[in-house]
């Protein structure tokens, strides 16, 4: 990227978005990628250049929650001595903590639903009884606030926020929450991936909420409720004692 | 030269080509232009592939398979008959026969082809696949993303400018998602995300454990003939919802009839931890590309599974927008396989479109994980090429040996998205010998991965202070196995008789029929044994004009009977 990238698109600096994408697709079909391999790169990367230009020139955006967010310019250089991959920060972080709101129908619903969902987020891990059961889980996931695309990352932030300090503060009187119901939760909402989580609660808190891994089962327990053996063996003990009633009657 | 574009799909496959201003399906013998993934071996030894073979799974479920593509690129084999066939072997047998249609149609030899495949195939399944053309005959010029294919067809018929796709390809064993831009003639695709594991058949699969727990069978107790007949039942019954309220049907299994019934609310409830893992990859890909729902324009949905109410409807909560069907989602992806033929041939009409894709997976290396004391969790994966990185790409990055008295470093290649090694793909491992010095600043390498849009993986290893360059190839071609033995396995795939394309609708009728006396009564048994008697009769006679008769009366007689 040592070429000035509006150079090789071939516009004036600080061009609108417009003008950047039609400059870079007129001089794609001049370079395309299974043609000119190396030219498509320059050419790409000259454009993923100017727009991040663009991105960060006029407004200055990051606001809200900066301060959680150190802006990086080195680029990092991997150093597995002493320097685990995780800490390196997204370059282009936005603020995630609160996403911005561009839903258009009706941003007070949105804003209702969350807040039923944090309802009985908070009600179900307050229940002793319910909080370790699967089904339950299920149930909350099922939430509106949960199944709409524009809330979703929000609504998964909730819970992994929640469920943290319940394991922190749990411990001492009530025991943390089942393996199986992290585990569920990590693949329903797919924390390893999200970055943002990361450098919220830092790496230890991070790593063991994700890294979580159902234990191999040892023994194979049936199935409960399945009572079709009891019942064939009831079945069986019944005939037994009819044939010997019969036995004993003849 | 004609390229073809192929849909090897895990349900249904078809072929399509450029003929100069758009993409044309290619029907097979019996005039349709999906033909089922199932292959079956007759008694002969004779290879059927197709409806026929379709027809067979439930009179000859020893003989026959399908859903093969599940296994594409794993050790698993399926017996037929005798003989072990590895699922890359029966998609050439499938990919055989599309290029026999092809052939037929267009009257000229066809040796080249672009295949689709789904976004989130791995290294091993693009492997496999690219195997299976061989053994068919067809050198493969692309492979190309399914989604990314159904993108295309879409893309180029609309002449909208500057839209945004979402493209949720739910087929028989996969779903994949893929946002793309349209713009000035450039397709671009944005991001890639999937699950690997989930498709139509899953839901039926979902429902004939349900059948089970209602009538309190165990499936051990079910023989093969009757598995299939249940999975034939229960997916015609599931297709039939989205038409009727309350389809059902009855079975006769352990001496009993059993009835089932579905309607919408009893399969939204069985199915329901399936719908909630539609929603991950979507938020994936949404958060790759760096957009919103309500940046996107038009929701595209593929695959045969889109007809699913329950399916419609989730999405429909999800995104708060309708999606378009405009095109057959059965035949969307062969139709753009087919777009991407002519691009790669380089046909006049699509000069001025060029389509942009992505690595759907993140490549990388393994590194040293300090907090795994007890050696549990393994090694790091440290991506060094991130997925949804616009193909070609070239990236580098620098590493360090653990102990500055090293001598070598093992650098290991991995594909995937875990954070730890071991849940990964390992593409391969390279030796790399460092200099002797105390100073670790001495030992660094400088790590460079290549990855082009054929799917080839060069990497170069530099030691920064010898200037030393280690290069590998990881191609994705079937390097798997060594030239002698791709001979041995074409040799193999060469001696199966396929049974002759010009009788493919008697063998269905035979095969129609066998299927109908396992599935019916008692009463009819009889007299779809005399027909069956009357039409092996016929052939036997080859007398062209007897069989063309009988052919007629039986297929009126069915109709009657209302198959």
């Amino acid at each position: 990227m040592t070429d000035n990238p509006w150079d090789v698109l071939g516009i004036e600096p600080g061009a609108d978005k417009k003008t950047i994408k039609r400059a870079y697709t007129s001089k794609l079909k001049l370079c395309k990628p299974d043609e000119d391999p190396e030219g498509f790169q320059l050419l790409r990367a000259a454009y993923d250049e100017a727009l991040a230009q663009l991105e960060e020139q006029p407004q200055q955006r990051v606001k809200l929650g900066a301060e959680e967010v150190p802006p990086v310019q080195a680029i990092e250089q991997v150093t597995p001595q002493n320097n685990p991959p995780e800490v390196l920060p997204d370059i282009t972080v936005q603020p995630h903590s609160e996403p911005v709101q561009t839903h258009v129908s009706a941003p007070d619903e949105g804003a209702q639903e969350m807040q039923a969902f944090e309802k009985e987020l908070t009600e179900l891990l307050d229940n002793a009884y319910r909080r370790n059961q699967q089904g339950a889980w299920q149930l909350l996931i099922e939430h509106p606030a949960c199944v709409d695309m524009q809330n979703r990352r929000t609504a998964s932030h909730r819970v992994f926020h929640a469920v943290l300090d319940f394991q922190k503060s749990a411990r001492a009187e009530v025991t943390p929450l089942d393996i199986e119901i992290l585990v569920f939760l990590n693949q329903h909402f797919d924390w390893a991936e999200d970055q943002a989580l990361e450098q919220q609660v830092g790496h230890p808190d991070f790593y063991n909420m994700t890294h979580k891994e159902m234990p191999e089962p040892e023994v194979r327990i049936e199935p409960v409720g399945d009572t079709s053996n009891i019942a064939n063996l009831f079945i069986g003990l019944t005939i037994l004692c009819a044939l010997g009633l019969i036995m004993i009657s003849l | 030269m004609i390229t073809v574009g192929i849909d090897l799909g895990t349900t249904n496959s078809a072929i399509s080509y450029w003929d100069g201003e758009q993409s044309v399906l290619i029907a097979n013998s019996l005039g349709e232009a999906l033909t089922p993934s199932v292959v079956g071996v007759d008694n002969s030894g004779e290879v059927l592939v197709g409806k026929a073979a379709k027809e067979r799974l439930i009179s000859h479920p020893l003989h026959t398979t399908a859903l093969f593509k599940r296994y594409m690129g794993t050790q698993r084999t399926v017996t037929l008959g005798k003989q072990h066939y590895s699922a890359a072997e029966l998609s050439s047998l499938v990919l055989k026969s599309l290029k026999a249609d092809a052939e037929a149609t267009l009257r000229q030899p066809v040796t080249q082809a672009v295949i689709s495949v789904p976004a989130y195939f791995n290294d091993y399944q693009r492997k496999a696949t690219k195997l299976a053309a061989e053994l068919a005959g067809l050198e493969v010029l692309r492979l190309i993303n399914e989604p990314t294919a159904a993108a295309l067809a879409y893309g180029l018929q609309s002449q909208e400018d500057d839209t945004h796709y979402l493209i949720l390809d739910l087929g028989g064993g996969t779903f994949d998602v893929t946002i793309l831009e349209y713009f000035d003639r450039v397709m671009e695709v944005k991001a890639s995300a999937g699950d690997n594991h989930l498709g139509g058949e899953d839901f039926t699969g979902l429902l004939i454990s349900d059948f089970l727990r209602q009538h309190r069978l165990q499936p051990q107790q079910l023989n093969e003939h009757q598995q299939q007949n249940l999975t034939r039942l229960i997916d015609e019954c599931k297709c039939r919802l989205s038409g009727e309220k309350q389809p059902h049907f009855e079975i006769e299994l352990a001496e009993q009839t059993l009835r089932y019934e579905l309607n919408e609310e009893k399969i939204r409830e069985i199915c329901q931890p399936l719908l909630n893992r539609l929603l991950t990859p979507i938020e994936r890909a949404f958060n790759d590309a760096g957009l919103s729902p309500s940046d996107i324009d038009h929701i595209v949905m593929v695959g045969g599974a889109s007809r699913m109410n329950i399916y419609k409807q989730c999405l429909i909560k999800a995104l708060k927008c309708f999606p378009t069907t405009q095109l057959d989602p059965d035949l969307v992806v062969a139709m753009g396989a087919g777009i991407q033929a002519g691009l790669v041939d380089k046909n006049e009409a699509l000069d001025d479109v060029v389509l942009t894709d992505v690595s759907a997976f993140s490549l990388g290396t393994g590194t040293h994980n300090e907090h795994d004391s007890d050696g549990k969790v393994g090694n790091y994966f440290t991506p060094i090429i991130e997925r949804n990185t616009v193909l070609p790409c070239s990236k580098e990055q620098v590493f360090y040996p653990i102990h500055k008295a090293q001598k070598r470093l093992l650098m290991t290649i991995y594909q995937g998205e875990s954070r730890y090694v071991k849940n990964n793909i390992k593409l391969g491992e390279i030796d790399v010998p460092l200099p002797k010095s105390d100073n670790i600043d001495d030992k660094m390498v400088r790590v460079r991965f290549t990855y082009d849009i054929s799917g080839l993986l060069d990497v170069d290893i530099t030691v920064e202070q010898t200037q030393h360059t280690i290069s590998q190839t990881f191609e994705q071609s079937s390097s798997m196995l060594s030239d002698k033995e791709k001979a041995q396995l074409k040799e193999k795939m060469q001696k199966l008789k396929v049974h002759p394309r010009d009788q493919q609708h008697n063998r269905l009728l035979m095969a129609k029929l066998e299927r109908i006396y396992e599935q019916s009564r008692a009463q009819y048994r009889e007299q779809i044994a005399e027909l069956i008697s009357v039409w092996e009769a016929a052939l036997a006679s080859q007398d062209s004009q007897r069989i063309e008769q009988t052919y007629q009366d039986i297929t009126q007689f069915l109709k009657e009977l209302g198959e």
